[in-house]
């Protein structure tokens, strides 16, 4: 039986009408596939932004906050720690590997993390991966390694030059081009806010700070404010003053230390100076976290009381998993408003329809009498009409997908660059299957209604219709 | 195989809610090939006999029988299989789907069909041939055959749709008013070449209108008030 091809003739001669259902339609259903598709990749993105990383641990402030920060580069560190500290927690037994994490500037818009090489050897993400060069390898000081977002956004390459700017605007009063670096590395693309970062080492961010100085009063508000030709005559110095830069502390971290954290530092630096003193001099006086590995795992939950109740500084340690999903819980109630929403949407496009085909009722009692006199059946009639509405959601369906890959390829890159989260355009997933199938279901049920009427009327009209 | 193509007996048919019957008819017999002119004025029974032939409503009481088989004893499943194997249907006017080309109205009765089709087989032709004589004899020039039907002069749809009616040679044709929106010449020629068509497949054709010029037409005249003793009236109701 043709009666699909049937009922596509029908629709085809009320193009118009149908072509606004089926618009409709699409819309409702590109917004409910949208909603499910970036809250699963925001998902997926939060839970593979960093693993293999037990601890996170920066100068006490919220959870949510310092993990933000740390891993997602938004938002600023409240304080810093102080380098002693730091090397505290390094050394302590349980203590596999840490890396220092130091953050506050940017490159035209892209943070900047002061870190060291063992950033390339510890940070993992996703399932357990360890960062991959795309090219050239770990910075040495006086280089920088950027992401690969960077690279293709700011055209920049192997032996680029870069200037840090201070702060995090991607306009900046502030460059440190006394101090340009040169690229080492760049790094294979994640799909996480690695991406988007420019690796420096810790002892070139402090240069850029002025940190080398071993004069306290020139602190770090003075140094943003000062002009250019001082920049340069303090640049000479560096080379000279590197090694013996040595004292650690002033309040000359890029992060606005402000002088408590400074008097702190005088206090304990003390304490433990002979550790790192006997090693090397600081890098910097002071970062704004760092990420710890153990030995066993089990441990992590020991060592974060442990550290969130160091008295010698307010510390915050979290387990990053942990806070990945509190915070998603958080997010969880937006998504589900946003489903809301576009469900609403989906219905008033359903009802759209289901107004279309009960208008078109009336005119086309005819074409049923027609229907009818030839040999079909009230049945045919209600299979008619099911049809058809089948054929504009699922047409509504089609353009819908359409819609949302059309959208995700124009929009996703401005998503990857605002929000971090990156919206691969890959098949449709088993739950975006779900919610297409409770569209077609919901476009089925509703076309009864008028399908039951054309019943009806079939049934009592006959071959003779009264017009 | 019977030589009776319509036999009614004691027919008795009230519409729900009414309290009289509209159609009582006591005896009434059409024999096959027979070519029938049925007269009645609006309101005189004349569509609710029409739907009961066409077995779109039940026989509530008496007999009635449409080329041998008992019309009350189906289904209106069956019934519905009966009426597009053995009955062609011309209604007043709009009789085709606009949106569908003029072959594909025409084709469009075989396919609810079996019956239709398997007759065109042993008639050793195909549907697209046997639309295309259909039309040729109905004088649709060929450069309508894949216009819209919407495109074409009430006339020319009328043609069209006796096409329709005709495909497949179904025994019984009933044509409800077919006449009545054409002018005098195009009702004239329209009327030869249906009673041409249905001598040639040899159809019974029963033909209602309430014109009763065209009676020179036909085998015989039947004036339905004469023998419906019901009260039809205000239920029928035809606009």
């Amino acid at each position: 039986m043709n009666l699909i091809r049937l009922a596509l003739a029908s629709l085809k001669s009320r193009a118009s009408n149908a072509f606004l259902t089926v618009f409709a339609i699409a819309i409702s259903v590109t917004l409910l596939l949208g909603v499910e598709r970036v809250s699963q990749e925001t998902r997926a993105g939060f839970a593979n932004t960093i693993s293999g990383t037990d601890l996170i641990v920066g100068a006490r402030s919220g959870s949510t906050n310092l993990l933000l920060f740390s891993v997602f580069h938004i938002g600023n560190p409240t304080n810093n720690i102080t380098w002693q500290t730091y090397q505290h927690w390094d050394n302590n037994r349980h203590i596999a590997w840490t890396v220092p994490i130091a953050l506050g500037d940017s490159v035209r818009g892209f943070p900047v993390v002061g870190t060291d090489q063992r950033y390339f050897e510890h940070f993992r993400y996703g399932r357990q991966q360890n960062l991959a060069f795309e090219h050239g390898g770990p910075f040495e000081i006086g280089e920088a390694v950027i992401g690969a977002e960077v690279a293709r956004r700011l055209g920049l390459e192997l032996g680029s030059e870069l200037v840090v700017a201070h702060g995090t605007g991607s306009v900046s009063f502030h460059e440190h081009d006394d101090h340009p670096l040169v690229i080492s590395g760049v790094l294979a693309r994640t799909g996480t806010p690695v991406d988007q970062a420019v690796y420096i080492h810790l002892r070139d961010l402090d240069m850029m700070h002025g940190g080398h100085s071993h004069d306290h009063e020139h602190g770090h508000e003075a140094h943003e404010h000062s002009g250019h030709e001082g920049h340069n005559h303090e640049s000479h110095d560096h080379g000279d003053h590197e090694h013996g830069h040595s004292h650690g502390h002033g309040d000359h971290t890029h992060t606005g230390d402000s002088h408590e954290a400074h008097a702190h530092h005088g206090q304990h630096g003390e304490a433990h100076s002979h550790e790192e003193q006997a090693h090397a001099p600081p890098p910097i006086p002071g970062i704004s976290a760092f990420l710890v590995g153990l030995d066993s795992r089990p441990r992590a939950i020991f060592l974060q009381r442990e550290i969130n109740t160091y008295r010698d500084e307010p510390l915050t340690a979290i387990m990053p998993g942990t806070t990945l999903q509190d915070l998603w819980r958080t997010l969880s109630g937006f998504e589900r408003a946003l489903t809301v929403v576009s469900a609403f949407v989906l219905l008033t496009g359903l009802i759209g329809m289901l107004t279309m085909l009960l208008a078109s009722l009336r005119e086309r009692r005819r074409e049923m009498a027609v229907l009818r006199s030839i040999g079909a059946g009230p049945g045919t009639v209600f299979t008619l009409l099911v049809s058809e509405a089948v054929a504009l959601t699922l047409a509504g369906i089609v353009l819908g997908v359409a819609l949302l890959y059309g959208a995700l390829l124009v929009l996703a890159p401005w998503v990857q660059q605002s929000f971090g989260i990156v919206l691969a355009v890959s098949g449709l997933s088993f739950p975006e299957w779900v919610r297409m199938g409770i569209v077609l279901v919901a476009g089925l049920v509703i076309s009864f209604v008028p399908a039951w009427r054309a019943y009806r009327n079939s049934l009592t009209d006959g071959l003779s219709v009264r017009l | 195989m019977t030589d009776v193509c319509i036999s009614a007996q004691d027919l008795v048919f009230t519409w729900p809610g009414q309290h009289q019957s509209t159609l009582n008819i006591p005896a009434l017999t059409i024999q096959r090939g027979e070519r029938v002119l049925l007269r009645g004025p609006s309101g005189s029974g004349k569509s609710t006999l029409l739907s009961l032939l066409a077995g779109v409503h039940d026989v509530q009481k008496g007999e009635l029988q449409v080329l041998g088989t008992s019309l009350k004893t189906l289904s209106s499943r069956r019934r519905d299989r009966f009426r597009a194997d053995h009955i062609g249907y011309i209604f007043q006017q709009f009789n085709l789907l606009p949106f569908l080309s003029v072959t594909r109205n025409v084709l469009l009765a075989l396919e609810f069909s079996k019956a239709r089709r398997a007759r065109l087989q042993s008639l050793n032709t195909g549907a697209q041939a046997e639309c295309e004589r259909l039309l040729t004899a109905l004088g649709i020039p060929q450069e309508l055959w894949e216009k819209p039907a919407s495109q074409l002069s009430v006339g020319q749809q009328q043609r069209v749709a006796a096409a329709r009616a005709l495909i497949g040679q179904p025994e019984l044709l009933i044509a409800d008013e077919p006449t009545s929106a054409l002018d005098t010449d195009a009702r004239d020629n329209f009327l030869a070449l249906l009673k041409a068509e249905c001598e040639r497949a040899k159809i019974t054709l029963l033909f209602v209108t309430h014109d009763a010029t065209l009676s020179k037409h036909f085998d015989r005249v039947i004036e339905l008030h004469q023998i419906n003793l019901g009260h039809p009236g205000a239920s029928e109701v035809k606009v």
